[in-house]
């Protein structure tokens, strides 16, 4: 068996055992909402002066930023789980994919 | 012990050595002097170990113990990692003789360039190393002194938060490369970068029969593994969307100078490492590579990531009251611009994006040390609540625009440039998606960097400005270079330098060579 089918198994095998551990324990117990913490988005009062010259640019936009400011960089770990994992499976599949299909050269 | 071995050594012997000092002399003085006085001699180090290389033209090899490749540690430096090393350790001696301003008396001093030459050793070790498992250790060095220095300010809660998050993902990113290097081991038989490299090259097997031997399995199915595992953490260390969570938090909550560090120079090592397994150790762009059929779809998702990053980060530093974040951002969005030059695979991208590093870095470490001295007189980093230093202070002033306009891409300095040279690469292989992504990111930043220029230059806040931190040379000094190094990045000067570092990078036949030759000549001369 070659490197890569040890790391599949080995990896498959922890992920099915977390999966196992886990099960129990997310049926049982409720999500615990928190404040949001201390450092990240968002700041206290997004507000920018009518002064500035972005003001214009943060009100003709302002539907992008609520989704910027409240879904992506929150400053919470699990949203930041959320985006990062997908890339880094996506990344995985994608390449492997390739190689499988292509057949690499 | 060649001077590229012996940069690193001095920088951890210092560091370790400082806190024992400290157990005796309590003068703060004596360790401004100390740390300024090892950058120094570190630069000059690595100036001399950049110089060799340029005179011999081809990678130096240093065997670590005497122990061949891939028995032992070697560190391998060609041009791209001594112009990126030399760079480094330059702007690194400014940012130790304003760090004396900017701490002043602060008794934690000590600690403070303890872990500073630290994460210096690390991204000497990273840019010198030739093997993928000390390329870890060095990334562990960096990240682990990096968490440190966030956390500096240990009675911040925002300060301590920043580094728990930065160290976490840190860890994250560490494992997803330790893996990766495991899978490496696994596949290739050894973690020699050159050798490697070789075994990658349906030519070089042919040659040297021997690399074989240390083959084994699916090679190109692990590559795939390895290089999204890679990928994933060289990513998260260069900022980039969607791992970049960590950085709007972990620089603004840093010292003024580590932020310059981090956001100037940390930053790069996230793009080089990338830059060294795409290009020379795996040739995923190199047609005679085994490899060279992932190169549309890695080219295709780093692109598109570096894009995204770009534009993401430039409309979110329109939003920002915290100027450091703002500065954060900043430097999101020009990774992410260098990740596209990367990305294209060309020598002219590749020049493109190393002329980008070394633009940024200048630009990015002038910034926040000419904006620390706004922070650091108006004792705030709310931007409507910065005081007009640049006008009391014609040094600082000309600082905070020259570094903006830099950035920006504006004539005559070295920003414009790079993006050009940018530019220039992007036309060159027809993505003109590209181009409208460099040209928005840039105007809509243009708008965020305003945001800094107007209060701290044009602003009428001048009362209660305590002037005489104002002046001394520890910071007018580090301005003045760094004013003076945006306007010499001109390809008149540089052309040549950066020019060979991308040649070496993109063509590694000669970085191949060297590596074999070290593991024949021990071999031949029986041990």
């Amino acid at each position: 068996m070659d490197a890569l089918g040890i790391a599949t198994i080995l990896t498959t095998m922890s992920i099915v055992l977390a999966l196992i551990l886990w099960l129990p324990i997310s049926l049982r117990t409720r999500i615990r909402r928190t404040e949001l913490y201390l450092s990240g988005e968002p700041q206290s009062g997004f507000t920018v002066r009518v002064t500035e010259i972005s003001w214009a640019v943060r009100r003709v936009f302002e539907r992008i930023y609520e989704i910027l400011i409240g879904h992506v960089q929150t400053g919470i770990f699990n949203d930041w789980f959320a985006l990062s994992l997908p890339y880094l499976l996506i990344l995985l599949l994608l390449l492997v994919i390739v190689v499988t299909v292509r057949g690499g050269v | 012990m060649h001077l590229i071995a012996a940069a690193p050594v001095v920088l951890v012997a210092t560091a370790f050595a400082i806190p024992l000092i400290y157990l005796k002399i309590k003068s703060v003085k004596v360790f401004h002097a100390v740390a300024l006085s090892v950058t120094l001699t570190v630069f000059f180090m690595t100036l001399l170990g950049y110089v060799y290389v340029s005179q011999v033209g081809e990678p130096v090899v240093y065997r670590m113990g005497g122990w061949p490749p891939p028995l032992g540690i070697v560190y391998e430096a060609d041009s791209f990692s001594t112009l990126l090393a030399t760079y480094t350790a330059f702007i690194i001696v400014f940012v130790t003789l304003y760090s004396s301003w900017y701490l002043g008396s602060d008794t934690g001093t000590p600690y403070y360039y303890s872990l500073l030459l630290g994460l210096e050793a690390g991204l000497l070790g990273i840019y010198y190393t030739g093997d993928i498992f000390n390329l870890f250790v060095m990334l562990e060095v960096l990240g682990i002194t990096c968490y440190g220095l966030v956390a500096y300010y240990r009675n911040s809660k925002e300060a301590v938060e920043a580094s728990i998050k930065y160290a976490f993902f840190g860890a994250l990113a560490g494992l997803s490369y330790f893996l990766a290097a495991v899978i490496t081991y696994a596949s290739f038989g050894n973690l020699t970068m050159g050798l490697v490299a070789a075994e990658s090259r349906p030519t070089f097997r042919l040659l040297t029969p021997f690399v074989d031997l240390f083959t084994w399995g699916n090679v190109i199915a692990a590559v795939a593994v390895i290089l999204a595992l890679s990928l994933w953490t060289f990513t998260f260390k260069a900022g980039i969307f969607p791992n970049h969570f960590w950085l709007p938090d972990a620089h603004p909550a840093a010292p003024t100078p580590i932020s310059a560090i981090l956001s100037g120079l940390v930053v790069n090592a996230g793009a080089y490492t990338s830059a060294r397994l795409l290009y020379t150790v795996f040739g995923v762009y190199d047609p005679l590579s085994s490899f060279y059929s992932l190169s549309p779809y890695l080219g295709t998702v780093l692109s598109a990531l570096g894009a995204f990053s770009a534009i993401f980060a430039s409309v979110m530093m329109l939003v920002q009251n915290d100027v450091k974040r703002l500065i954060a951002y900043s430097t999101v969005m020009h990774l992410g611009l260098i990740f596209t030059g990367l990305s294209l695979g060309t020598p002219a991208g590749v020049k493109a994006a190393t002329y980008h590093i070394l633009t940024h870095a200048a630009g990015k470490a002038l910034l926040f040390m000419s904006v620390g001295v706004a922070i650091e007189v108006s004792k705030t980093r709310r931007i409507p609540d910065l005081k007009a230093v640049g006008r009391l202070s014609p040094v600082v002033g000309i600082a905070i625009a020259a570094a903006c306009f830099s950035l920006v891409g504006l004539p005559p300095l070295g920003g414009f440039f790079s993006k050009f040279a940018l530019y220039q690469a992007y036309i060159e292989v027809g993505r003109f998606e590209l181009v409208a992504v460099l040209l928005a990111s840039s105007g809509i930043a243009m708008l965020g960097y305003l945001k800094v220029i107007y209060p701290t230059l044009f602003g009428s806040q001048t009362s209660d400005i305590e002037t005489h931190r104002l002046g001394g040379p520890s910071m007018l000094l580090p301005l003045i270079a760094l004013i003076a190094l945006l306007v010499i990045l001109n390809p008149l000067v540089i052309s040549l330098a950066i020019d060979s570092a991308s040649r070496s990078l993109v063509y590694a036949d000669r970085y191949i060579i060297k590596a074999l030759e070290a593991f024949v000549n021990y071999i031949t001369s029986g041990g």
